[in-house]
């Protein structure tokens, strides 16, 4: 009997592991890559994690200073570790948004916004010219979306970071409102996703004009 | 004689207990509990992935549509791949536009054709094929469809000039699947008398990322995809085709 535990265990855990795994190699095939790659003067950095990452941002806003440094998967600490390389770079903005995945892996609210604060301290200390822009984290939509992460969960994480984001003075962008469905409840626009939580294209038109001005100014 | 032999065939059978039946019977459904749960797991488990790739295909296909269609584009097309690395910074040259979907094969770049050729683009590279071998495509019809698209685009948009690139090879991992490097090196001769057939360039790169018979390990961290060092040298080996007129 004790086989069966076990065997139930292996059946199940052993996905989750892989796909850790899996993740881990991809976080260093992009920033092998990413290292690689030359520097251009004025760069616009998006940086995050798959919602990031899922659209050509530089095609989309017709702006080839505008470079995709989103990592499916990566975390606050994920940002934190690759951070010295793009300040290096001397971008001229650095548009962030993450935390999504934090929460999916329990990784306390706290410990995101201590990352977060340092993200925003290094950033702030090492190139002052350049300005932050912070996203708020998207809502999901439940009945698509597998994982255990609330709206309400977000909606507290973003007004942490928001907060933050006036306490270091660089400016909060919330993509909560313009994604939630336009019903009451707290949820992703089921027009905006296929699977609850990653975006379509019509996701990405809407989080364009939200940043739109701020690309540009 | 006779007793010995009643004593045989009736004793044990009468006092057989009741809890052995039992206990076989309770052993017998929780095998069969198990197997179906094995199988149920297992299935889910690949129908997810499939599910998650299929949403992905689709996402990244309806994101295509919605970006501008600039002048004389260079098309880049395949898996993940391609995908990976961000070949407009690689060159510097904005006219590059990255159009990988990770885990897509050549049925699927055929399906999504149309939306490539009415850019008319200046130039395309194509890669395709190493996830045809993962799903069990066979050869034979990874070579129709790769010969298809590239008929279909010379056709259609007879000024895009067409670059057919190997499959690489892979390094065997619990990563590369049911893929095997005689299949890649099979379905390469093959795509290669295809590009010529149609005029078409056919880049190695096949051979200048091969060691030993597999994919060189400083160009991958998984048998399969590229690390930095693999996106250099396959730049040194194109770079040629991006900057000829």
């Amino acid at each position: 009997m004790v086989g069966v535990p076990t065997l139930i265990y292996l059946l199940l855990g052993v996905p989750k592991q892989l796909i850790q795994e899996y993740l881990e190699l991809y976080y260093e095939r992009r920033v092998t890559f990413f290292e690689s790659m030359p520097r251009s003067n004025d760069e616009i950095i998006f940086i995050g994690a798959s919602h990031v990452e899922g659209a050509n941002w530089s095609e989309l806003f017709q702006n080839p200073k505008i470079i995709n440094r989103g990592i499916s998967g990566d975390r606050t600490s994920g940002i934190l570790k690759r951070l010295d390389e793009i300040i290096e770079g001397k971008p001229a903005k650095i548009f962030i948004q993450v935390g999504y995945n934090d929460l999916n892996a329990g990784v306390s609210k706290d410990e995101i916004l201590k990352n977060y604060e340092e993200i925003l301290k290094k950033i702030k200390d090492q190139r002052p010219q350049t300005q932050i822009y912070v996203q708020s984290v998207l809502p999901v939509l439940y009945k698509l979306n597998g994982s255990k992460v609330k709206n309400e969960v977000i909606i507290e994480l973003n007004s942490h970071l928001e907060k933050l984001t006036k306490q270091y003075q660089v400016t909060f962008i919330d993509l909560f409102e313009p994604l939630k469905s336009s019903q009451k409840s707290q949820e992703l626009d089921e027009k905006y996703t296929n699977d609850g939580l990653h975006l379509k294209a019509n996701g990405y038109l809407q989080w364009k004009v939200s940043i739109e001005k701020f690309v540009n100014s | 004689m006779t007793e010995t032999f009643s004593l045989d065939s009736t004793k044990p059978q009468k006092k057989k207990p009741k809890w052995l039946y039992a206990s076989l019977l309770l052993n017998f459904i929780l095998l069969l509990t198990l197997i179906v749960a094995f199988f149920w797991i297992k299935n889910s488990t690949a129908t997810r992935v499939k599910t998650y790739l299929d949403r992905y295909y689709d996402r990244k296909t309806d994101h295509f549509k919605t970006l501008p269609d600039e002048k004389d584009e260079i098309i880049f097309v395949g898996n993940s791949i391609t995908e990976g690395a961000n070949w407009s910074e690689v060159f510097q040259n904005p006219k590059i536009k990255n159009r990988g979907i990770s885990a897509d094969i050549s049925a699927g770049v055929l399906a999504r054709l149309p939306e490539i050729i009415k850019r008319k683009p200046h130039k395309l590279f194509l890669m395709i094929g190493t996830n045809d071998l993962e799903r069990g495509v066979s050869i034979d019809d990874i070579v129709k469809n790769t010969k298809e698209i590239l008929t279909k685009i010379k056709t259609e948009s007879p000024q895009t000039q067409l670059y057919l690139q190997s499959v690489l090879p892979i390094s065997p991992s619990k990563w590369t699947g049911k893929r095997e490097n005689e299949d890649i090196i099979l379905l390469n001769k093959k795509i290669e008398t295809v590009a010529t057939n149609l005029n078409i360039t056919y880049i190695d790169l096949h051979a200048e990322m091969i060691d030993s018979g597999v994919l060189k390990a400083d160009y991958s961290n998984d048998g399969l995809h590229l690390v930095g060092k693999g996106y250099e040298i396959w730049k040194t080996l194109i770079e040629q085709y991006i900057n000829e007129k």
